[in-house]
Formats: structure tokens, C-alpha cells, sequence
């Protein structure tokens, strides 16, 4: 300070002149009516401006819920989306398994979680493709019994039948009875492994409630005595 | 809180914001500036600090409001000269009229307008308006020895320019 003071001595007068400068005469030119109404506007314009700002942060977090709520939906619809195209086009085989249920007359029940009944499904068609296919020679009837003891590798049904289910799966095995019953004395080397399979469906046609497990052991049975 | 503080200020620091503005801008409705100043205060109140000066704060502001002012009328003198602006310079508020200078302080208040900008800012701070080295670093946000500095420059060259209109006049 000391230092300053030394500095600027030499320019002291002119120091003294600056601050020999008048002030402004406050009572004409900046009087308290004048202070009094500049106050005014700012109040009021504090106001304002404050009440602007409240409903610019009202607005804002008004803003940003409606964004949290479109992104939660982008969100949800993205993941649904990824989820069910998973669901549908992962496996083949299964996709392939839904299809055929349309042709065993499951299609319109109503499964619970977890107990969608892909392999009684699958197993199901097996029966359906047999009953189906007419055999007339004996390799035909042997290659299908293998090929419906592959396809019936897994016998974990999820639940029994209910008779309504089996209705037309019986129906159908009824009305082949007659062409097996005519292969046992057409091709005498399957008479035996025959008549069991179509003993084991004359037994399981009078039933009003049959296991599915059942018939599949049967199958597997036939299959084992074929080869 | 914005309010009242803001409140009180001014009627703190209105009369002293008033002077500096009629220095720094020199004629025209400084009671308009002095209210942009207050404006500008609301506007900006979250960006003051508690245990900074309100003074030095307001001052800050003020200068920033006159050299916007300054800039506005430069532009606006500007399209007069071209011939499509409607500025009309006010006569009957200069700070001559207002501060009735007499001849000696006429001649000296137009060598310190006639000064580079920072010369003048630091002239009207520390020597008009008689503030401190820290008061006048913290306005111009300047550091301490940058406002010593630059004082004694702006002293050196005012004395300059006021002898040589002397020693004109003789």
C-alpha cells in the first residue's frame, strides 16, 4: 500500500482533481420518486421473473416424466418384442411341433406356465402320422414303427389326457383298425408285433380315460418286437 | 430471498451505481441502465456468492450493463451514418449538464472519455469512485497487482494527454 501510495505521488494533484469531480445532484436527477419507481418495476419484475422460473421447473420435470414414460414404453415394447421373436423362432423343431398340433385337435385348450405340452405334442403326432399314413407292405410299417420310436424318445408328459383330447386321436386309431387287422394275414412276418399293437388299441378304445404313457409304451413295445 | 436482498441493495447502492454509470456511459437515461443493473441481478442471483461483497457484485454487473450501452449506441451511430437507424443522441443529459463541470473539470472528464477502456474502467474505480485495490480487482475480476499496474498507467498516460492539451492552449 505504502509502495502505491510512493508510486502515484508524483501524480497526487491529478489524484486530487479526479476526485475533486462532482457527483450528480441525486435530489434533481436521481430523486426518491424516481428510486421509488425504478424499485417498483423490479418487484415487479422480480416477480414475474420468479413465477416464470417456478413454471419453467414445473414445466421441466413435467418434460422429463412424459420422457421417462415414452422410454419406459420404448423400453417395454423392445423387450416384449426380442422376447416373443425368441420365443418363436429359436428352434425349429419346435416351431415344426406347433404346427402339428393343429393336427391332433389340440389347438384352443389352454395350458397353464410351464406346462406347455411340447413332447405330448410331438408324441402326439407320432400316433397321428401312423394312423395316417396307410401302410401296405411291411417295410413301410417297419421303418414307420422305428421312426415313431425315435420320435417318441422323451415320455415326460406334463399331465394325462382327458378324454375330450383323445376323442378324435381314437376315432382316428378306430377307423384304421380294419386296414391293420387286414395287414396281419397279408404280411404274415408282422402278425405277431400287429395283433399286440391293435390288441393294445381294441383295449384302450373302450376307455373313456386313457394315459397317453400308455399308448406310448405300447408303441415302444411294438417298435422293440419289430426290430 | 432474492427479492428482499435485491430490495435492500438498492437502496444501498443505486445513488453509487447511478454515478458510475454517468461516468462510464456518459449521456442518456442512466436511471434505465441503473434498473438494467437491478434486472440483471435478479437474473443472475444464483450465481452470487454469500461471502463475496454485493458492492463490488453489483459494480461488476453495472459495467457490463455500460458496455453493452456503449456497444448499442456505436451500432446505432453506425446505421445512422448509413442511413437506416433512428438513434438521436440526448443533448440535455450530458454528464456536463448534469454534473455542471466547470471548465477544468469539463477538460478533465473528456481526457479520461478519450482514454482506452481499461484505463478508464480503473480511473473511474479507484480514483472517482474511490475503492480499494481488492474492491476494484474483484469488479473488473482482474488480479491486484494487474489493477496497480494498470492504475498507475492509466495515471501516467491521463497526465500525458491533459498536458499536452496545456501546453496546446499556451
Amino acid at each position: 500500500m505504502g509502495y502505491q501510495m510512493n508510486e502515484n505521488e508524483q501524480f497526487r494533484e491529478l489524484i486530487d482533481d479526479i476526485q475533486s469531480l462532482p457527483e450528480p445532484d441525486y435530489e434533481n436527477e436521481f430523486d426518491m420518486k424516481t428510486r421509488d419507481r425504478i424499485h417498483e418495476n423490479i418487484i415487479n419484475f422480480s416477480m414475474d421473473y420468479r413465477n416464470k422460473r417456478r413454471r419453467g421447473i414445473i414445466g421441466k420435470r413435467v418434460l422429463a416424466g412424459i420422457t421417462s414414460a415414452i422410454a419406459l414404453l420404448l423400453f417395454t415394447f423392445v423387450f416384449l418384442t426380442i422376447n416373443d421373436g425368441e420365443k418363436t423362432a429359436t428352434d425349429p423343431n419346435e416351431q415344426h411341433n406347433l404346427d402339428e398340433e393343429h393336427l391332433v385337435g389340440l389347438q384352443g385348450n389352454e395350458y397353464e406356465e410351464g406346462q406347455y405340452p411340447i413332447h405330448m405334442t410331438y408324441d402326439l403326432n407320432a400316433v397321428k402320422r401312423y394312423v395316417n399314413n396307410q401302410p401296405d407292405n411291411g417295410e413301410e410299417i417297419r421303418s414307420l414303427f422305428k421312426q415313431m420310436s425315435n420320435d417318441s424318445v422323451k415320455f415326460d408328459l406334463q399331465r394325462e389326457l382327458t378324454s375330450e383330447e383323445w376323442e378324435k386321436v381314437k376315432q382316428d386309431l378306430n377307423s384304421k383298425l380294419d386296414i391293420l387287422n387286414s395287414l396281419i394275414s397279408d404280411n404274415s412276418d408282422f402278425n405277431q408285433p400287429i395283433h399286440l399293437f391293435i390288441k393294445f388299441l381294441e383295449e384302450a378304445k373302450g376307455e373313456d380315460y386313457l394315459r397317453y404313457e400308455d399308448v406310448v409304451n405300447g408303441i415302444e413295445f411294438l417298435s422293440k418286437e419289430l426290430n | 430471498m432474492a427479492i428482499s436482498k435485491i430490495s435492500e441493495w438498492f437502496y444501498l447502492y443505486s445513488k453509487d451505481i447511478y454515478h458510475f454509470l454517468l461516468y462510464y456511459v456518459g449521456s442518456g437515461d442512466i436511471e434505465d441502465l441503473v434498473q438494467e443493473v437491478f434486472i440483471r441481478a435478479i437474473k443472475g442471483f444464483d450465481t452470487y456468492q454469500e461471502n463475496s461483497s454485493p458492492k463490488t457484485w453489483l459494480f461488476s454487473i453495472a459495467r457490463h450493463v455500460g458496455i453493452d450501452e456503449l456497444r448499442r449506441r456505436k451500432r446505432s451511430r453506425i446505421k445512422n451514418a448509413i442511413g437506416i437507424g433512428d438513434y438521436e443522441p440526448t443533448e440535455d443529459r450530458t454528464p456536463e449538464k448534469v454534473l455542471q463541470l466547470n471548465e477544468n473539470h469539463k477538460e478533465l472528464y473528456q481526457v479520461i472519455q478519450s482514454l482506452k477502456a481499461n484505463y478508464r474502467d480503473v480511473i473511474i474505480l479507484r480514483a472517482i469512485k474511490e475503492m480499494s485495490v481488492s474492491e476494484t480487482a474483484v469488479t473488473l475480476n482482474w488480479n491486484e497487482n494487474k489493477v496497480r499496474i494498470t492504475y498507475h498507467r492509466a495515471l501516467k498516460a491521463l497526465k500525458k494527454e491533459r498536458d499536452g492539451i496545456s501546453d496546446e492552449r499556451e
